[in-house]
């Protein structure tokens, strides 16, 4: 019976695509197609893009500073990216790819890679300083170089495994409670699927938000970690 | 000869959902007309919505809707189940939230777009309104001198009164001073004629009390005499 509540997540693959990348071709189609911001006196949708522009563009402005602008168009495609999925994945019938841990995890440790070469890259050896808390006795440096190693590699499954937590457990959630006011439908206890069907109102209107703060939650601590690129402590 | 008569009595038929029996001369299948007067839409609606009714009328989209879905169903090319429930909570608060937060969210947008299409046509408004207030003011300046002839006549009717004002002042002067000089003359006539009156009267009176002197007592007791023969008779 569990099992089946899971079967919403299973990649299938039909013909050369995968509903994974089905929907992540359409999340991209719709995104260029709906988010179309050339216009000098912006429309509806334009007014869309726009407010996403300039409260993702504040957010890097905040952490990374004029240095970090580099990073803005990235930050802002992942974001737009994410969230297209996120709110797609909250219709029914249709597959959502950031639910799937192979995905987020690998955009994550995507991310967390590439942090590590460009901190490299900039800063040479000397980008292992982050591992090494500023202001700490010498006497805690063996313990605390070893837990901010950790901390480092876990960022990049804590990044994808947040994302993929969320929005699977809402979308499991959505199945338990659906399976159980069907059931209920079924069995003729008509009013009482009312109860069920009531949560999932509210169930839904915190997905909608979850699907929103979790892409924007990523992107915020994408800018935070590219921010060990431009300056260390 | 039927023909004519169903063609007499169906002209002859109440207008509102008359089925006329229209039969042309040479023998073919009989067709039915149906003279019904079609709805008028009143609901204003666009899009899709509006092609469907301007195609189907008002319930056409309603029953293409509910004929799709039981044909649907009925061929169980759709399974209900309980992604049916889903269907049907999350269309339902998707539809709750463009009904009750949609409008005011557009009208926001709206006047921000409106805003900044203000502020892009800032000048040029500013422009089209000065050039306005100057037609404005011309027009009033072209009937403040339409005045002119108004003022014109007004003055020139003021001089004549003016003019009329003087000649009668003029005309009253004269006249007072004919008449105080006549007056003049007139008491100088009246002032000769009293001294004439008067010499004349003394002249007079002289001459008869020169006349009558010494005479005096005999007049006295002829008329004392001729006052007792009047007592007595």
């Amino acid at each position: 019976m569990f099992a089946a509540y899971f079967d919403q997540f299973n990649v299938i693959k039909s013909v050369i695509f995968t509903n994974s990348s089905m929907m992540m071709m359409l999340a991209v189609i719709i995104s260029l197609l709906l988010l179309e911001g050339n216009k000098l006196i912006p429309n509806r949708w334009q007014f869309l893009i726009e407010f996403i522009y300039i409260n993702i563009h504040s957010v890097v402005q905040d952490n990374l500073g004029k240095v970090g602008q580099k990073f803005f168009p990235f930050v802002l495609c992942l974001f737009i990216f994410i969230a297209m999925l996120n709110i797609l994945g909250l219709f029914p019938y249709i597959f959502v790819p950031t639910a799937q841990i192979v995905i987020t995890l690998g955009i994550s440790m995507s991310i967390i890679i590439a942090v590590t070469l460009l901190g490299l890259l900039t800063f040479k050896l000397n980008f292992f300083s982050i591992l090494m808390p500023g202001g700490v006795p010498l006497v805690l440096a063996p313990f605390l170089v070893v837990i901010e190693t950790a901390s480092f590699l876990i960022k990049a499954i804590s990044l994808g495994v947040r994302l993929a937590a969320n929005i699977s457990a809402g979308h499991l959630l959505f199945a338990i409670l659906s399976g159980f006011a069907f059931n209920m439908l079924s069995s003729g206890m008509i009013i009482s699927s009312l109860a069920p069907m009531l949560i999932m109102v509210f169930i839904t209107l915190l997905e909608i938000m979850v699907a929103v703060i979790q892409a924007y939650v990523f992107c915020l601590l994408t800018t935070i970690y590219l921010g060990d690129t431009i300056a260390l402590h | 000869m039927f023909s004519r008569l169903v063609c007499t009595v169906g002209r002859l038929a109440p207008a509102t959902g008359r089925v006329g029996l229209w039969r042309p001369l040479s023998t073919c299948q009989p067709r039915f007309t149906n003279d019904t007067p079609q709805p008028v839409s009143t609901s204003g609606r666009t899009g899709l919505a509006g092609f469907l009714e301007s195609k189907t009328g008002v319930t056409g989209a309603g029953t293409l809707g509910v004929g799709m879905a039981a044909y649907l169903i009925s061929k169980e090319i759709y399974i209900i189940n309980n992604e049916t429930v889903v269907v049907v909570v999350v269309g339902g608060v998707i539809y709750y939230l463009l009904k009750k937060m949609g409008p005011p969210i557009t009208q926001y947008i709206d006047e921000r777009n409106q805003k900044i299409q203000d502020r892009f046509y800032g000048f040029h408004n500013a422009q089209i309104k000065e050039v306005e207030d100057a037609i404005v003011d011309q027009q009033r300046l072209d009937g403040n001198l339409e005045v002119r002839h108004d003022i014109f006549s007004v003055l020139r009717e003021n001089n004549a009164m003016q003019l009329e004002e003087e000649y009668r002042r003029r005309w009253h002067e004269v006249i007072t001073e004919v008449t105080r000089r006549l007056d003049y003359q007139l008491e100088v006539q009246k002032v000769q004629k009293a001294f004439q009156h008067s010499h004349v009267v003394q002249w007079l009176e002289k001459a008869v009390i020169d006349n009558i002197k010494g005479q005096e007592d005999a007049s006295i007791s002829r008329c004392i005499a001729d006052l007792k023969k009047l007592a007595v008779a």
